[in-house]
């Protein structure tokens, strides 16, 4: 036994330690997060207009398509409703942590407005070309202008690899 | 002079690239049916040998849903440069009767059709009706005979809605994604009957798995050629027949004519194929391989029937007329 | 006897057949690795691909393709939360955490090792039992593949480690999400406000690789600074007792797997889905809680995901049925060869079920050797630090997306995603419940209706099929238990608390 013990027990490296938590049973924060109770309120309008739009869909039946979008509309107004309440009893957010810094650390902005650029770049420069200055530029952003040369040459690396193999092993013509 | 000249080599190089030969790339075909489906299995056994005469490869993807309007709809939008291919079924020709779509074959240009589909009426091997007329008895008598069906517009339910007109009965169905789950579930003993193409059912009836009680057709199959053809049961059929499925290759009706030419004489190579004969023969189904005016013809006579069938008997959201479809003669 | 074991050895007779099933194998396990690449599509290029050879060969290739690309998926799932099929998903909830320990090696490992298990088990069950299983299986009414469907459901509020209640909601959004587009049995068009690409569906892949690929990306950007974990690749093929301590679970898993494929129409996603929720809910001590890098949670999903693979072949083989999506393209296969698949096809050609068994066997072997020797590469990508490796596994979730279907809308589908994800996921809320909801969704919807047909619409013969059919009892009977399993009085009762 000690051999299965010591197999599944190796696993160091300083955030085991730290990180592990009773994740299987699921213990409630105290605090509420900044724009939680937007989220919920968001969910409970989501399932709302649901409902309604599941109105226009055939019913009369117990069978008719609009039996099971009706349901899970319900079920998602309910859940966000239980939600919306939940948060409302655990304490106000932290004063220093304001919505926008939460949701969008610096790196997240920078990588999402490259996502989006990308999405509009894309139909009009085509695959290679996009993806090439996508990776490239988020790889020297993220390493904050090191390594630029690494950068470009893995990028190459990369999008050579992902162009063979799709476009010449399966056969799929890039957008 | 020298502009002229220059107007003139462009203008050539320009009427060059036009004239570069179709195909220069590889081919997307879409199939609106399931894998494994009779639908799935004629386009997967044609366009290898068609490939070889057009030297690109046509890559085939199953595109599902809705009957086959989802697939119909997409290759609609694509652009008609003939690199675009629907491989589709009879189901088009309802779309507009039943509401399901706008976008039918009039939108297209048939470059071929490859085989029929005959509709034959079975039940499991444990049923306990014998025959065809058993059946339509127990109906007509007030019991609760439940029917499979594809969605709308589907053989099954085509068929099921002229056997409900003719005999004046009505069935319960159920619904499923394809002829194939339809035949599972009749084996099952979750539905009674189902009238699926032949294509899927030809095996299962030569196996014993599960007994045909009538083609619907006015002669017998050969085949298969103990199922009676319904005409020998009631002459009621008559007047609606010839009918069933089709399977053809289609293209935009914009398509430039060099591509559907192409596309065309490379069918009609693998259509003549000892291949695709081997295949076919195995399938069980008719072979058909016309084109051009002649599949045109074929399809609206196709549409005439189903669409007025199932809109005389009440199955239908808008009347044929709207859409300028015509009345089968003499009917 | 020996006629079966003369088709039986048909394969290993033929170095061509033997070279194809190792090739088809390794490419396979790529295929399923690469989010968006799916067994289903390299099948259905083999297709036509392999029209002009001769029918051995290309079953081999079609084999071996099979067997890699359904152990391919864990891979990615492990590795960098991708999971490269859905079937996957469950694996990458245990196999994710246990790679940013340090482990992915041994979890790749032991991984392989009780895939290759079970995929024996799925052979042998289908060398013994074919016939029985098929004909068991088509027992199964809409109802019953119905409550499947609920079963799988219930994991909604467990899996993610998160308040079950956020849980469901993401579940809950992830079937009304489902319901977009052309209803299939009716042809209605359901939240589709005359959009065009609305109306072809949500397609579940794209929306799985946006909210776990994507999101998983942005996720790591908020602590871009950290370093990632480094791998100790020591001990990677588990020893013997530690197999032996995950056999019964494997067993288990693979069984039900085994029945799951055999199921026509359902496969091994949901085998692996349902066997993950199994052994949360059976497994006494788990080895760490589940959630957090349980190696059963790795052993049940993917133990079952191969006994499908041979479950899947049985009503195939047997009634010419399709146990899963990629045995449908199968039987394409051998009508377009000239073959009959149906009934008549063990009768007509017996040399083929064999040869396909042994084939299976041999892929087995193989995915044993190639997924090992590939461990140590593999477990070294995390080690790449994710500044350089998040963008590529963006434009690789792109590329992917793309060829699911060849349209760019699924890209921004997919992005879309994986930013609604990111937001979730930093409120609590769970991807993995959303899609499983995507993927369960059609499945309870079209049953559920019906099951209702069946009944001609009235309530009281509805309610009446779930006691009154012995499957349906059975199963009825084990949702309850499920959800009472979990309540507070149940475990006081059973001194759990």
């Amino acid at each position: 036994m000690e051999e299965i013990r010591e197999f599944e027990a190796e696993g160091t490296g300083p955030e085991a330690a730290a990180g592990e938590k009773e994740l299987s049973k699921y213990v409630p924060e105290a605090q509420r997060k900044p724009g939680e109770l937007g989220i919920a309120a968001l969910g409970f309008f989501l399932g709302a207009f649901g409902y309604y739009f599941a109105l226009d869909m055939t019913s009369g039946e117990y069978s008719s398509p609009s039996v099971f979008p009706k349901l899970a509309s319900t079920l998602i107004m309910a859940c966000s409703a239980v939600n919306f309440f939940k948060a409302l009893r655990r304490k106000k957010p932290e004063a220093s942590s304001t919505l926008i810094g939460y949701l969008l650390p610096i790196d997240v902005v920078v990588v999402l407005v490259l996502l989006v650029a990308y999405c509009f770049v894309l139909p009009r420069l085509h695959f290679i070309v996009s993806s090439y200055a996508f990776m490239v530029i988020g790889m020297v952003y993220l390493q904050r202008g090191k390594n630029i040369v690494r950068a470009l040459l893995i990028s190459a690396a990369s999008l050579a690899v992902l162009v063979a193999v799709f476009r010449y092993l399966f056969l799929v013509i890039l957008p | 002079m020298r502009k002229l000249g220059l107007a003139l080599a462009l203008l050539v190089l320009a009427s060059g690239a036009a004239c570069a030969a179709y195909p220069e790339k590889n081919i997307q075909g879409y199939i609106m049916w399931g894998a494994g489906g009779a639908m799935d299995n004629v386009s997967r056994a044609i366009v290898p040998i068609a490939q070889e005469h057009l030297g690109k490869t046509v890559i085939l993807q199953n595109r599902t849903g809705a009957t086959g309007a989802i697939a119909t709809t997409f290759v609609a939008n694509q652009p008609a440069d003939g690199y675009s291919i629907l491989f589709g079924a009879e189901n088009p020709n309802l779309y507009k009767v039943t509401g399901l779509s706008q976008i039918d074959y009039d939108q297209f240009e048939p470059v071929f059709l490859m085989m029929a589909n005959v509709g034959v009426v079975i039940v499991s091997k444990d049923s306990p009706y014998t025959s065809y007329k058993e059946l339509i008895d127990a109906a007509a008598s007030g019991k609760t005979i439940t029917m499979g069906s594809t969605g709308p517009g589907g053989l099954p339910y085509v068929a099921t809605t002229m056997i409900e007109k003719i005999h004046n009965v009505k069935f319960n169905k159920m619904q499923f994604d394809g002829e194939g789950p339809c035949i599972t579930a009749l084996m099952g003993g979750h539905i009674d009957a189902v009238a699926v193409g032949l294509l899927a059912a030809a095996n299962f009836i030569h196996s014993g798995n599960v007994k045909g009680l009538a083609m619907i057709s006015s002669e017998r199959i050969e085949s298969v050629a103990s199922v009676p053809a319904v005409t020998e049961i009631y002459e009621e059929y008559r007047p609606y027949l010839p009918w069933g499925a089709f399977f053809g290759a289609f293209v935009r009706k914009e398509t430039p004519a060099e591509a559907l030419d192409a596309l065309r004489s490379a069918f009609t190579k693998a259509f003549q194929d000892p291949r695709f004969d081997e295949f076919a023969r195995t399938m069980g189904g008719v072979k058909l391989g016309i084109a051009g005016e002649e599949a045109k013809k074929y399809i609206r006579q196709n549409q005439s029937v189903a669409a007025w069938l199932l809109y005389d008997a009440g199955g239908a959201k808008f009347s044929p007329e709207e859409f300028g479809i015509e009345r089968p003669q003499g009917k | 006897m020996e006629q079966n074991l003369q088709y039986f050895l048909i394969p290993f007779l033929s170095w061509e057949m033997m070279l194809l099933i190792w090739v088809g194998v390794f490419a396979g396990i790529w295929v399923g690795a690469i989010p968006g690449l799916s067994v289903t599509m390299a099948a259905s290029l083999l297709i036509s691909f392999t029209f002009s050879w001769d029918l051995n060969s290309a079953l081999a290739l079609i084999c071996g393709v099979f067997v890699g690309g359904v152990y391919g998926g864990a891979i990615t799932a492990i590795l960098l939360n991708i999971p490269g099929a859905p079937a996957a998903i469950a694996t990458g909830i245990e196999g994710y955490p246990l790679a940013q320990r340090g482990e992915a090696g041994k979890a790749i490992g032991l991984c392989t090792t009780v895939s290759v298990f079970a995929s024996f088990v799925g052979i042998l069950v289908l060398s013994v039992a074919a016939p029985v299983i098929a004909n068991f299986s088509l027992k199964f009414s809409p109802r019953d593949f119905f409550l499947l469907a609920v079963m799988g459901i219930l994991l909604i509020g467990s899996i993610g480690g998160g308040d079950p209640i956020k849980g469901i909601t993401a579940g809950a959004v992830g079937v009304l999400l489902s319901m977009v587009g052309m209803d299939p049995s009716t042809g209605e068009l359901r939240y589709t406000f005359g959009n065009i690409y609305l109306m072809a569906g949500i397609s579940f892949v794209t929306a799985m690789i946006g909210l776990f690929g994507v999101s998983e990306a942005l996720i790591q950007f908020r602590n871009a600074g950290k370093k990632s974990p480094k791998q100790n690749l020591d001990r990677i093929i588990p020893n013997w007792a530690t197999f032996l301590k995950y056999l019964p679970l494997s067993i288990r898993s693979s069984l039900l797997g085994v029945f799951i494929g055999a199921l026509p129409g359902t496969g091994g996603d949901v085998a692996a889905l349902l066997a993950y929720d199994q052994a949360k809910r059976t497994v006494r001590n788990p080895s760490r809680p589940f959630g957090t890098g349980a190696y059963e949670g790795i052993v049940a999903p993917e133990t079952a995901n191969k006994g499908a693979i041979g479950g899947a072949f049985i009503p195939m083989l047997t009634l010419g049925i399709p146990g899963d999506a990629v045995t449908a393209i199968i039987i394409g296969a051998l009508y377009i060869h000239g073959l009959k698949p149906g009934p008549m096809l063990m009768i007509e050609t017996p040399h083929l079920f064999w040869m396909i068994v042994s084939c299976l066997s041999i892929a087995s072997v193989a995915l044993m050797v190639l997924g090992l020797v590939s461990v140590k590469p593999f477990a070294k990508i995390i080690e790449i630090p994710k500044e350089i490796i998040m963008p590529v596994v963006i434009i690789l979730s792109v590329i992917g997306t793309y060829a699911i279907q060849n349209s760019v809308v699924d890209i921004f589908y997919m992005i879309g995603f994986g930013i609604i994800g990111y937001f979730l996921r930093l409120y609590g809320y769970a991807t993995g419940p959303m899609v499983l909801g995507l993927i369960l969704g059609p499945m309870l919807d079209a049953n559920y209706r019906r099951a209702m047909q069946g009944a001609e619409n009235q309530i009281l013969p509805f309610l009446e099929g779930f006691v009154t059919n012995p499957i349906s009892l059975f199963l009825t009977l084990s949702i309850v238990f499920l959800v009472v399993s979990q309540t507070s009085f149940y475990r006081r009762w059973r001194g759990l608390e």
